[in-house]
């Protein structure tokens, strides 16, 4: 699911960053496209049940 | 000022110098002049410091007059991308944040480069921060492309391609993260190189994203490169990447060729999704050419252009963030648009992702060392095609269409862009040659082979 524009807002402010109101749209698309990137990164995520899926 | 001199690669001027038949205060008045008839529409520097170019140059004369040429960049003119740090030369590294900022130390490349006995003409445009733009709302108006000025330059070593691409400079030196030293060569029809991690320091040049930030030479031939890189390369304890490793003469083995080396074509980095028709052609149409100099050419399993692009994008953002966020905080609105949208992702990276995107490298890098005991040396597109119009390219346009130049960094190996065609609208297409880590000899001895086979590096833009 993702990110609403509101919740952007809102992330953005808790992150101490003052970004006018239009321009969180735009931000928003970002975080979309980056959030699709990340969720590729956690597919990847080994089973750790799995024996010898990780180590150090 | 005639278009030969203008137009002089370094290391022919450095033959010339040498045997008395040019003069480094001639050509670097001459040069100085034709940046005052032409650069104002183009934008390439955004400062020049002439008298001191000038100082450099009569110093250099009088010693080469005295001792002969110490090596063979003495004399020679060239200029840096203003992410350089170069002491009492204003850097800004494209920002108003940083519009006053003065340095008073040199860049290390720089210093090595001054050593040498380089004349530094001046600072050329960046993207801000070397990952913005083109942005109309920039410290400075975005370098124009000379093929056409409507379509981009590249960046985010916008004004080093240009000002190359124009006959402004012999030589110059860039930085590349994800592919800002190459795809202004691509896109300005010019060659630049982006060494091996580690193998260039990085002091003194602004980062953007220091586990993927490279410091290479551009210019109008794999020599020239060769030369550059000669003079740059080495271990400088200022830079925690650096790698303590023998500098060896790069152009020793350019005249080498390529009879029995082994390419690989690196076709899933080759795809239509990624790449242009024209693109792709002149990617096919290179590795005919080098089937025919007698290398032994084929296929390269690697992993897919999603795969490197999830890595660089993450690392990147994650690294500018930590960088900027204190900025972005208190002077959010001083950045220019682009560079403030890209930077603005930074709160949105977990650092489990962060964490997933340096293993996803660690991954890449254990599988390419893999497909690479089989091959020398890798064919891969120069750029998505040939430059798009500068209006289109937009905030997240490379988040969403990644660039067949990341690989390169995210595997810390060397890589080249070099012309190799030009699009029927008349603007250059490139290809890359990526080698292993530290095998950046070979890369530049491939490099070298086409070049020599073909004509594309010899195209001039109408300016």
């Amino acid at each position: 699911m993702s990110t609403t524009r509101s919740e952007v807002a809102h992330a953005l402010q808790k992150a101490g960053l003052k970004v006018p109101d239009d321009e969180v749209g735009q931000v928003t698309e970002g975080v979309e496209i980056l959030e699709r990137i990340a969720a590729k990164l956690r597919d990847r995520d080994p089973d750790l049940s799995e024996p010898g899926a990780v180590s150090s | 000022m005639s278009a030969d001199l203008a137009y002089l690669t370094i290391g022919e001027a450095s033959r010339r110098i040498a045997a008395g038949d040019l003069s480094p205060v001639a050509l670097t008045e001459a040069l100085i002049d034709r940046a005052k008839q032409i650069d104002g529409k183009l934008g390439s520097f955004v400062t020049r410091t002439d008298e001191e170019a000038r100082a450099a140059a009569r110093r250099a004369e009088e010693e080469i007059r005295k001792d002969g040429a110490r090596t063979p960049l003495h004399g020679i003119p060239i200029a840096l991308k203003e992410a350089f740090d170069t002491a009492g030369v204003r850097t800004t590294v494209g920002s108003r944040l940083f519009k006053n900022r003065v340095p008073s130390r040199d860049a290390t490349a720089w210093a090595r480069l001054k050593g040498s006995g380089a004349v530094l003409l001046g600072k050329l445009e960046t993207t801000e921060f070397c990952y913005g733009g083109p942005s109309g709302d920039s410290l400075f108006r975005p370098a124009r492309n000379p093929w056409n000025a409507e379509h981009y330059a590249g960046g985010s070593s916008s004004g080093a391609g240009v000002a190359l691409a124009a006959g402004l400079t012999l030589g110059a030196l860039g930085t590349d993260t994800g592919g800002s030293i190459r795809l202004p060569a691509a896109y300005c029809g010019i060659t630049g190189f982006m060494p091996s991690f580690g193998l260039v320091s990085r002091a003194g040049v602004f980062p953007l994203s220091p586990t993927l930030d490279h410091v290479g030479p551009m210019a109008r031939s794999v020599e020239d490169c060769a030369i550059l890189l000669y003079a740059l390369a080495g271990h400088d304890v200022q830079d925690p990447g650096s790698v303590a490793r023998p500098v060896v003469d790069y152009r020793a083995d350019l005249a080498g060729g390529v009879q029995g080396l082994r390419i690989g074509l690196a076709t899933s980095l080759a795809q239509k999704s990624a790449v242009s028709d024209e693109g792709l052609a002149a990617y096919e149409a290179a590795a005919e050419t080098f089937r025919k100099l007698g290398a032994e050419v084929r296929e390269a399993k690697l992993a897919t252009l999603d795969d490197y692009a999830t890595a660089q994008i993450v690392i990147t953002i994650s690294e500018g963030y930590a960088l900027h966020e204190r900025m972005l905080r208190t002077r959010r609105d001083a950045y220019s648009y682009h560079t403030r949208m890209r930077l603005s992702l930074g709160p949105f990276v977990q650092a489990a992702d962060y964490i997933r995107a340096l293993r996803l490298r660690d991954d890449l890098i254990r599988d390419y060392r893999e497909t690479m005991r089989d091959f020398d040396v890798l064919l891969i597109p120069g750029a998505p095609g040939p430059a798009p119009k500068a209006a289109a390219v937009g905030a997240y346009q490379f988040f969403r269409n990644p660039l067949v130049t990341m690989p390169a960094n995210v595997l810390g190996a060397p890589a080249i862009a070099q012309p190799a065609g030009m699009s029927k609208d008349g603007l250059p297409l490139a290809i890359q040659i990526m080698g292993k880590p530290f095998g950046d000899a070979t890369v530049l001895r491939a490099a070298a082979a086409f070049e020599q086979a073909t004509e594309w590096h010899k195209a001039r833009p109408p300016v």
